[in-house]
């Protein structure tokens, strides 16, 4: 399997078989692709990855698969697409489902590294081991589903592509990586990044066959796992309804952001089984055993929960229709769902407290008002209005009154993810604080904190004394971290956290699970213990990354909200996060991650990581 | 006395409704009302005794555990504790 090194600029390619040191190092996917970017953003700029700017040539965007992409292995479907964000102005990795990245694996291609800008629109074709850029003025100006329907129209219905929307090719800095209809990398704008360097599509021709080291076993492998993972309640409950049940649970547990998180509850309008009315059919990824994507009646796929709280509650907007109608609109402009309704939420807030008015706004800013909002998320795809201002997402902070950033949910300037307001659940406050990428759920979330596991149950799965109690700061940060590498591992080999041991479930997949996949399918060895250093690697990358796009302790944190603002209503009214005991969880985190005071690595990690990327 | 209870997903649909009402006496706690709820729909008995993951309880506005008491007109909301994107 082979890295390829895409110049747009020059149109020079060059192709090499992917590191076997590397391999074992990173495995893949997010792990890989964290360091080469850290290689290709420490070199050819003055001052360093500070200094890149992430809409410019200099920039990398590294497409990368999973180890086991592509393979039979169960919910073996993802990739990570990675550069400096626009969005957050630091580390940017969005990770993504669906059919694509198993096709750029059997085009012959593991790991695609885009430099430079093409002089004209262009796209790539991968198809047997070969790269060829193509020009692509027709395609510029369509949205993701037309431009995907052109590509196969024109290379064969067995390619699938992964392109931007409107709203890439206009570098808003929420825009995000699409394939099929809801399948989106979507945090930190790497959509942007891909319109800055002119390129509209990858499209690939996966006629190959995946190298396997055994496929006899991978087949026992899968079929035993299937069994494993289908007897579990976590997965049948996905399977039949999506992730729009977690509405219910967030809603009534008074923990559902809701207005811009002024308020913690909203209607009952947009729970599963009304946006199951609007559901015709669950949809699955490459090798899924889950299918937890809703196909809706209104011409999408869809919503998930993370886009019915953000682009619901959190906007004030009660109708599943009208819910709907947005997710496929963000999804057809190729914008990513959690920063627009996040960020038109903070806009909203912002006009109802006077610190903006309609002299920028170009008319009222209501919550609920559905025909502003539809208007509204066109405009931020086109650049046009006020959606030019909210297309710098967390950045349109600074063309606002200084105060507005007090009410923006964001860390690292990173739009929090999904609608699950954290001011209860500690352990979840803490992971968001410290995501390498900023506010986001899915590198680090403690699922089963909510769980109210038996203590002997909690110590065999974190190695460490914690509370059940989701409101104790104390013992919460080994949680964490144990979450934070398990999760990178699972990124690294492009499986799914839906099957991941720890996301929702004392169940699922392990790290010995995982070991018997990459057994059969590489014929690598690891042990239990080595699997987890590979995710301790990861996330110890990461953290060097960030300092070196002059992250400090400072910058993680919380909005300003949390720390303030007790929630107001339901099971978690009153709670808050109390400053010192946060101070206090992130001392524990950073020792339990072996870093000092301040964040950074032992030198003998490193040491680890600049000699690999010497190597 | 009457209490009220609300299912949320997915157990409403292993019941038949989001709402039904069970009888507990004074005193009694939640632990009493589930065993009301139980009989009534013993469909539901698994979705208590699953090691994976069991639901969640709410008195009205509040969290509860089986010993928390009952008053007449409470709601008990039974939730499954999961979270996530």
């Amino acid at each position: 399997m082979n890295t390829a090194r895409i110049d747009l600029a020059s149109g020079r390619t060059e192709i090499t078989p992917t590191s076997e040191r590397l391999t074992r190092a990173f495995l893949g996917g997010r792990g890989l692709n964290m360091h080469y970017l850290r290689h290709y953003l420490s070199r050819g700029t003055a001052g360093g990855a500070r200094a890149v700017d992430p809409l410019g040539p200099e920039n990398p965007l590294i497409f990368g698969a999973g180890l086991l992409t592509g393979t039979i292995a169960p919910n073996a479907a993802r990739f990570n697409v990675s550069a400096k964000s626009p969005e957050s102005l630091g580390l940017g990795d969005a990770n993504c489902g669906g059919f694509f990245a198993a096709a750029m694996r059997k085009a012959g291609f593991d790991r695609l590294i885009i430099l430079g800008k093409a002089e004209r629109p262009c796209y790539l074709l991968i198809d047997g081991g070969a790269i060829s850029i193509h020009e692509a003025d027709g395609l510029w100006g369509t949205t993701s589903p037309q431009a995907q329907e052109r590509l196969r129209a024109a290379h064969g219905a067995g390619t699938v592509s992964a392109v931007i929307g409107p709203a890439g090719e206009h570098q808003v800095r929420m825009a995000s990586v699409m394939t099929g209809l809801k399948n989106t990398a979507g945090r930190g704008g790497m959509g942007a990044v891909m319109g800055s360097k002119n390129l509209k599509a990858i499209v690939a021709r996966g006629g190959e066959q995946i190298p396997v080291a055994d496929k006899a076993a991978l087949s026992a492998v899968r079929k035993e796992q299937t069994k494993y993972l289908q007897g579990s309640k976590v997965v049948q409950v996905l399977g039949k309804l999506g992730t729009p049940f977690l509405y219910e649970t967030s809603n009534r547990l008074g923990a559902i952001r809701t207005r811009n998180s002024q308020d913690n509850f909203f209607e009952d309008t947009l729970v599963a089984s009304e946006i199951e009315k609007f559901s015709d059919k669950m949809l699955a990824c490459t090798s899924c055993v889950v299918h937890c994507r809703h196909r809706n009646t209104l011409g999408g796929e869809g919503p998930e929960y993370s886009t019915i709280g953000l682009l619901g509650a959190n906007i004030g907007l009660a109708p599943a229709d009208q819910v709907i109608t947005l997710n496929n609109l963000v999804n057809d402009l190729g914008l990513d769902a959690s920063s627009t309704g996040t960020i038109i939420a903070w806009a909203m807030e912002l006009y109802q407290r006077g610190l903006i008015d309609d002299e920028l706004t170009g008319g009222p800013l209501e919550w609920g008002d559905y025909e502003r909002v539809r208007e509204l998320v066109e405009d931020i795809a086109y650049r046009r209005g006020f959606g030019n201002v909210l297309a710098e997402s967390s950045q349109a902070k600074h063309q606002f009154p200084p105060e507005a950033a007090d009410y923006l949910i964001a860390v690292k300037d990173l739009p929090q993810s999904d609608p699950h307001d954290v001011r209860y659940i500690k352990s979840f406050a803490l992971g968001i604080a410290v995501a390498s990428r900023g506010a986001d759920h899915l590198r680090n979330r403690p699922t089963l904190d909510i769980l109210k596991l038996p203590d002997d149950v909690r110590l065999k799965i974190f190695g460490v004394e914690t509370s059940a109690d989701p409101t104790v700061y104390a013992g919460k940060a080994g949680m964490v971290a144990w979450h934070d590498d398990i999760y990178a591992v699972t990124d690294s080999l492009g499986l799914c956290k839906f099957v991941t041991h720890g996301f929702n479930s004392p169940h699922l997949l392990g790290y010995g699970h995982f070991n018997e996949l990459i057994r059969a399918a590489t014929g690598l060895e690891f042990s239990e213990a080595e699997l987890r250093e590979v995710g301790r690697r990861v996330i110890d990358l990461e953290r060097q990354i960030n300092l070196e796009f002059g992250r400090t302790r400072a910058d993680d944190t919380l909005p300003k909200r949390y720390f303030d603002d007790p929630m107001p209503a339901r099971a978690t009214k009153g709670h808050h996060i109390e400053r010192e005991k946060f101070q206090m969880m992130l001392d524990e985190y950073y020792a339990a991650r072996g870093w000092d005071d301040a964040g950074h690595l032992p030198p003998a990690r490193l040491a680890e990581l600049n000699q690999l990327l010497e190597a | 006395m009457k209490i009220s209870v609300r299912l949320s997903e997915p157990f409403w649909r292993v019941a038949g409704q989001r709402e039904t009402t069970v009888g507990v006496a004074p005193g009694q706690t939640v632990a009493d009302a589930v065993e009301a709820l139980l009989k009534r729909y013993p469909a539901l008995t698994p979705e208590f005794h699953n090691d994976e993951v069991k639901p969640m309880l709410f008195v009205n506005n509040d969290e509860a555990c089986p010993e928390t008491p009952l008053a007449a007109g409470a709601t008990l909301h039974i939730v499954l504790p999961l979270s996530g994107g």
